[in-house]
């Protein structure tokens, strides 16, 4: 499948579910529009959109544009699949284990996924969590401490 | 009129201003310099700082990280053909290749004062359009304000490189991102799935910071170290000034690129990098040796240069007197302002004389601050590019993920800022 006929696919069906929700809403008239009205439009718009990117090059075949690219696959996706993986395991254990601890454990992979090696890894996330939280601390920004660190 | 801007520079000169403006024009130079991490992203972060500061000097620091990144990005340019800037991208053209013939110095000299020259020009623009478009504007009601704003969707997603369908559904998407909360009219919940994260909306700095910086560090990942730092710098840096052929080469092309840009940051959809590419377009087409660009031709250089910088006096026209921006730079720096409840818009001169003068006067002390901090300063920026992207990329989450959660001290805001990073990359 190509990069467009995902993104078609995907905004198709984020402009219906945009309809689908909208209408659930009170829609009003044209003179007096609820809070529905507004959101249907974008969804339409969004929902042909997406089925002009989908379908577009098959209703008007003499069309310009460029032709379908697939969807590349690039030698490092493993890479940056784990490091997808990792940034919302971030957002999980932020609120879990606070900042320091699980900021400490982020770097610290992110780091490796750069090949780092292991004592440089941790002095270098020692050192960016460490800093980070100073700096917080002197513009007063209360960063999360955790759930299993707080005090209450 | 000059009673104005002598109140300006009165405000300008005051030391806590000058010192933001310093700071401002610093932290973008810095932020040009470094590939990924533009004005954009810079100035999300700064925001929450600007929470406590008055808002004079907010909007100072703020509109200094803006005309300062222009000028770092053409740096990472001419040396290692790697844009630090959107808009510098046309500068690597004919930077790189001239920097390839041992002219790296001069191409680096010209920027500087092309950014210099230009800069001061669409600043001079700005002084005295400024106040006239304003009563223009005073005119205006909802319907024209609707328009104005369709007509620079329209045109934001016309002018975009690429496809124009495309385009154009980012736009709705935006839009559709925008009707998340509360209605303002009617006070029913929009796609907010019965959570209290949403009826707030979502936060335009913790998906900025998502779509520039989080996205950046997974296409830094994908691309791997690339070949950045292997071009050697350090020699060609003895000759910083043009000589003189190059100058008689590069002064009209600069003032043609620097009335170009200024008009082009004027339209909305328009800015910085559309005005370069446009400006290097005429120069190349109206040029008795077209086959000259971009193969090291300093007029290239020039134009682009100035075109950039322009732009960025012209597009504050429409932020300061319509208070409406016409770019996501400007659109952070209205939420700069609306942070401190001021609204930007035809009433700001007469209401707040004291932010509309002082950041114009403010450009003026920052342009000149910028050349004398560009100028000796091109080596000591060129080491920040030693960086590896590998220590890069963990940096910009640990700055991303501290401003996001700054906003609101809230983790939600993180996850968001991280879902629309990953959704932004992939697209």
């Amino acid at each position: 499948m190509t990069a467009d006929r995902v993104s078609g696919w995907v905004f198709l069906g984020a402009g219906l579910f945009a309809c689908y929700a909208a209408i659930d809403m009170s829609l009003g008239s044209l003179q007096s529009p609820g809070p529905g009205l507004y959101p249907l439009a974008l969804g339409v718009m969004l929902a042909v959109l997406a089925g002009i990117l989908l379908w577009g090059r098959a209703l008007w075949p003499g069309s310009r544009g460029r032709g379908a690219v697939p969807a590349a696959r690039s030698p490092r996706e493993k890479t940056v699949a784990a490091a997808l993986v990792t940034l919302l395991a971030y957002t999980a254990l932020l609120p879990t284990l606070g900042f320091g601890a699980s900021t400490f454990l982020v770097l610290g992979v992110l780091l490796r996924l750069g090949r780092m090696r292991w004592p440089a890894l941790v002095v270098l996330s020692l050192a960016f969590t460490g800093v980070t939280i100073a700096a917080a601390s002197l513009v007063s920004i209360p960063l999360p401490a955790g759930i299993l660190f707080s005090r209450s | 009129m000059l009673e104005n801007i002598a109140y300006g520079f009165s405000v300008a000169f005051q030391p806590a201003n000058l010192f933001f403006a310093f700071l401002g024009v610093l932290i973008g130079t810095v932020a040009g310099v470094l590939p990924g991490i533009g004005a954009a992203a810079s100035i999300a972060l700064l925001l929450p700082i600007t929470f406590g500061m008055d808002p004079v000097v907010a909007i100072i620091m703020v509109a200094g990280v803006y005309y300062g990144s222009m000028y770092g990005g053409s740096t990472t340019s001419i040396l290692l053909n790697v844009p630090g800037e959107a808009a510098s991208v046309v500068t690597a053209l004919d930077g790189y290749q001239m920097a390839r013939k041992g002219r790296a110095g001069a191409a680096l000299g010209m920027c500087a004062f092309a950014s210099f020259i230009a800069g001061t020009i669409g600043v001079v623009f700005l002084t005295f359009l400024a106040p006239a478009l304003s009563r223009v504007a005073l005119s205006f009601g909802p319907p024209e304000y609707t328009v104005l704003l369709a007509v620079g969707l329209l045109c934001a997603s016309i002018l975009a490189s690429g496809s124009r369908v495309k385009s154009l559904m980012m736009v709705v998407t935006g839009l559709l991102l925008g009707v998340v909360g509360i209605d303002p009219i009617t006070g029913a919940q929009r796609f907010t799935f019965d959570t209290i994260y949403l009826l707030d909306g979502l936060g335009l700095v913790v998906v900025v910071m998502g779509l520039f910086g989080i996205s950046q560090v997974l296409m830094m990942i994908d691309e791997g170290e690339g070949e950045g730092g292997v071009f050697p710098v350090t020699s060609r840096l003895r000759e910083l000034l043009p000589n003189r052929e190059e100058w008689r080469a590069s002064w009209a092309p600069l003032a043609r690129g620097s009335f170009l840009g200024f008009l082009l940051g004027l339209l909305p959809g328009g800015g910085a990098v559309m005005a370069s590419f446009m400006a290097y377009a005429v120069e190349k087409k109206i040029s008795r040796h077209p086959e000259r660009f971009g193969t090291g031709a300093i007029e290239g250089v020039a134009s682009s240069e100035g075109a950039n910088n322009s732009a960025t006096a012209g597009a504050m026209v429409p932020l300061l007197t319509l208070g409406i921006p016409f770019n996501v730079i400007t659109g952070l720096m209205l939420a700069a302002l609306m942070i401190h409840g001021i609204r930007p818009g035809p009433l700001l001169i007469s209401a707040h004389p004291e932010i509309f003068w002082g950041v114009i006067a403010s450009m003026y002390v920052g342009n000149l601050m910028l050349l004398v901090l560009n100028l000796p300063l091109v080596g000591v920026f060129v080491q920040l590019l030693k960086v590896p992207h590998r220590v890069m990329w963990p940096l910009i989450v640990l700055i991303t993920v501290v401003g996001s959660y700054s906003v609101n001290n809230n983790a939600w805001d993180v996850f968001l800022m991280m879902a629309v990073g990953i959704v932004g990359s992939s697209g």
